[in-house]
């Protein structure tokens, strides 16, 4: 009997666990109170631990979903400032363009006008400037090719800007109004007083020779003659800025604010010369 | 005691851990299989039962549901095991496919057995195959770490 049991007590234990599971559970399936004899204490036992491990995976779980939440933030916030770089770019290509095209409506307006008191125009762009502080030129995009001539005058729609000095076939070299080596006749507009305006080493420009005695008024504006056959009659040169008299010399010095920011300018006017009329 | 410590450590886990998780890994069926090819004995039954047992009780099961369902397995592993050789890992993932769907069975005979004729096969179709997929994928870690925690136990 003891060897039976002996050789068959995997098989029996089995058959009695099953035995007494099939019980329980048979018994607790319709029991209004689970016989449960072993689970108060193991669930006492238990208890801390599941609430400790809960609290736990549920602190890990927020945790988890707050990182994951940062992370498509991260990525948001990313995305979005590739998308401000872009659109602050789109900004300032559309200013730009805004800008261009104001300044090419005022020269096509200008270029109207000067037609229509006869005069022939070539619109260019500065292309170049000079490298050297000395010598104060630029190049623009038209040349020969297109109509530009040595000794033409160039203009902008606030001013004069230089003259023609050389030509190839694609660009034309400008030497600009504030170079030294520049001399442009013109006049006082409310005393009419003539002088030549002259540029300087340091680029300020000069209404040279104008008499002691004739009456320079600060403000007052500089306008062309349109007697040297280059630039057309009264197109502003600049304002008065400054009036000072030589020491014992017959002339005064008149210092001349040109109108035209020369740094700034972009697109011009080539003039060829022609019949000496009023611009304005 | 490393068996104990690992049985309570899955009920805990299962109970608790695992809840947050779409597919629950049955780590206390792996480790009845575990009892059923290296424990055949009555502890390992004994041990079976109460891992059942616990899981009932901590879960909030009817009492006997799951202890049922792992001595089945048990019973049912430790035979084959006695039979055939099942230390390869082939045969150690079919002993756990096996065991899926036996617990599956058991727990849904008892639990609903007026309907199980008619519950049996979507039950199946809808829980064996992901239950089994997720044990056979941590069977080779669980078996492993039992493994060896037991040959450092016998070595120690």
């Amino acid at each position: 009997m003891f060897r039976f049991f002996h050789r068959y007590r995997v098989v029996l234990s089995c058959a009695f666990f099953l035995l007494v599971s099939l019980g329980l559970a048979a018994v607790n399936r319709r029991a209004a109170y689970p016989i449960d004899p072993v689970g108060v204490v193991l669930l006492e036992v238990m208890h801390p631990l599941q609430v400790g491990v809960t609290a736990v995976s549920n602190y890990v779980g927020i945790a988890w979903d707050r990182y994951v939440a940062l992370q498509s933030v991260r990525e948001e916030n990313e995305q979005l400032r590739k998308r401000v770089k872009e659109l602050e770019q789109r900004d300032k290509y559309a200013k730009e363009l805004v800008r261009a095209n104001e300044r090419l409506g005022k020269l096509l307006e200008f270029e109207q006008r000067l037609h229509g008191l006869g005069q022939t125009t070539i619109a260019a762009s500065i292309v170049g400037r000079s490298p050297s502080a000395w010598v104060k030129t630029v190049v623009l995009d038209r040349g020969s090719t297109q109509g530009v001539s040595k000794g033409m005058a160039v203009l902008s729609p606030e001013g004069v800007v230089g003259q023609v000095v050389a030509t190839t076939p694609s660009t034309a070299r400008v030497l600009l109004v504030a170079d030294i080596n520049s001399a442009i006749d013109g006049l006082l507009s409310t005393s009419r007083t003539h002088g030549i305006v002259s540029g300087s080493r340091d680029g300020e420009c000069t209404l040279k020779y104008v008499a002691r005695l004739d009456e320079v008024i600060v403000g007052d504006t500089v306008l062309t003659t349109g007697q040297d056959g280059i630039f057309p009659r009264d197109q502003v040169i600049g304002i008065v800025e400054r009036v000072g008299a030589q020491d014992g010399g017959m002339f005064q010095d008149v210092e001349v604010k040109l109108s035209v920011d020369l740094a700034k300018v972009e697109e011009v006017l080539v003039v060829a010369p022609g019949t000496v009329q009023a611009a304005e | 005691m490393l068996l104990v410590a690992t049985g309570l450590l899955a009920v805990l886990l299962q109970t608790s851990l695992m809840q947050h998780f779409p597919v629950i890994p049955d780590f206390l069926l792996i480790l009845c299989v575990y009892l059923g090819i290296n424990h055949r004995s009555v502890g390992g039954a004994a041990a079976a039962f109460f891992l059942g047992y616990s899981l009932d009780s901590c879960s909030g099961a009817p009492v006997g549901t799951n202890a049922f369902a792992m001595s089945l397995v048990f019973a049912t592993v430790s035979a084959i095991a006695r039979q055939l050789w099942l230390y390869n890992p082939a045969s150690i993932l079919s002993m756990v496919f096996l065991g899926v769907v036996l617990k599956t069975g058991a727990v849904l005979l008892l639990t609903d057995f007026g309907r199980f004729a008619e519950l049996i096969q979507p039950t199946i179709a809808r829980y064996v195959v992901w239950d089994a997929t997720v044990a056979m994928l941590l069977t080779p870690v669980v078996f492993t770490i039992l493994y060896r925690g037991e040959l450092a136990d016998h070595e120690g």
